[in-house]
């Protein structure tokens, strides 16, 4: 029972010993600090009943204990208005994760036209959406787009499609093709080449 | 209001453009301007009700532009002039 708390101790000795003799005065709990003290507080009370004296710089602190509540005020503000820009930034995050979550948007690679006689130089990259309950597969490269009534009928109707535009461009003379047609020919043609 | 396979028809016939039923499961709408084909886009064959919304890429326009188009509220030559102003007609 002996064993003393050294942070008790520590604490004890910082503040006027009453057991020491030492007297509490009014100067101590004025005295400014770091923190804001309420000037009700129990310790400074007793004192302040029994003299009810205040230090002669009381009113020399006023101004700054104001200027202090003012920022800490300003501060709390600042915290609010930063908490609900966050709210308002989190909640247009989760509507835009739903839009996306709902068009369900992929990217699928078509590697083959078999049994159609054409050759894949390299994959070709589509997407497939879902848009007002249908999907739509489109080509962006190539713009090139179609529908289907589901993600395997988008994809397959794209597929014809594509080589459509090939047989289409291709029955064509070049000087007969404008600017956009010929730009999507040309980038047919590196993705696929008709068999022999 | 959503594009479908019927408004792809009345676009083909506002511009007087070619129809090539040679496609697989598609019908090429192809667009000439001065000989030389500007645009074309496909409408799926018996595709009835189902979404076009693709149109307004195949033509080089917006989505409001062609809904305009489809309602007369853009004539042909405007739109035309819209294909220069995109210098996608030289």
């Amino acid at each position: 029972m002996n064993q003393r708390n050294p942070q008790l101790e520590l604490t004890e000795s910082s503040w006027p010993s009453r057991r020491s003799g030492a007297k509490w005065d009014l100067m101590e709990c004025d005295r400014p600090t770091a923190v804001f003290k309420n000037p009700f507080s129990s310790r400074c009370a007793g004192s302040r009943r029994s003299k009810n004296v205040f230090s002669s710089d009381w009113a020399n602190l006023v101004p700054s204990l104001i200027e202090k509540l003012v920022s800490e005020v300003v501060e709390k503000k600042k915290m609010e208005l930063r908490f609900s820009l966050m709210e308002s930034a989190v909640s247009e995050l989760k509507s835009q994760l739903n839009v996306l979550a709902a068009s369900n948007t992929r990217i699928v690679p078509i590697a083959s036209f078999a049994p159609e006689p054409y050759e894949i130089l390299k994959p070709i990259l589509v997407s497939v959406q879902s848009v007002e309950g249908e999907f739509e597969a489109g080509w962006f490269d190539a713009n090139i787009h179609t529908t289907g009534e589901n993600e395997e009928e988008a994809v397959s109707n794209l597929k014809s499609l594509i080589l459509d535009y090939f047989d289409s461009f291709s029955k064509e003379p070049i000087e007969k093709l404008g600017i956009e047609p010929k730009r999507q020919f040309a980038v047919i043609k590196t993705f696929i080449a008709k068999k022999a | 209001m959503k594009l479908i396979a019927s408004d792809g028809w009345a676009i083909q016939k506002k511009l007087g453009a070619e129809v090539d039923n040679s496609a697989r499961r598609h019908i090429l709408v192809k667009f000439w301007h001065n000989g030389v084909m500007v645009i074309q886009f496909g409408i799926r064959r018996g595709s009835g009700e189902l979404g076009h919304g693709h149109i307004p890429n195949d033509m080089k326009i917006s989505q409001r532009e062609c809904k305009e188009f489809r309602k007369c509220n853009i004539s042909v030559d405007q739109y035309i002039e819209i294909l220069k102003s995109k210098n996608l007609i030289a």
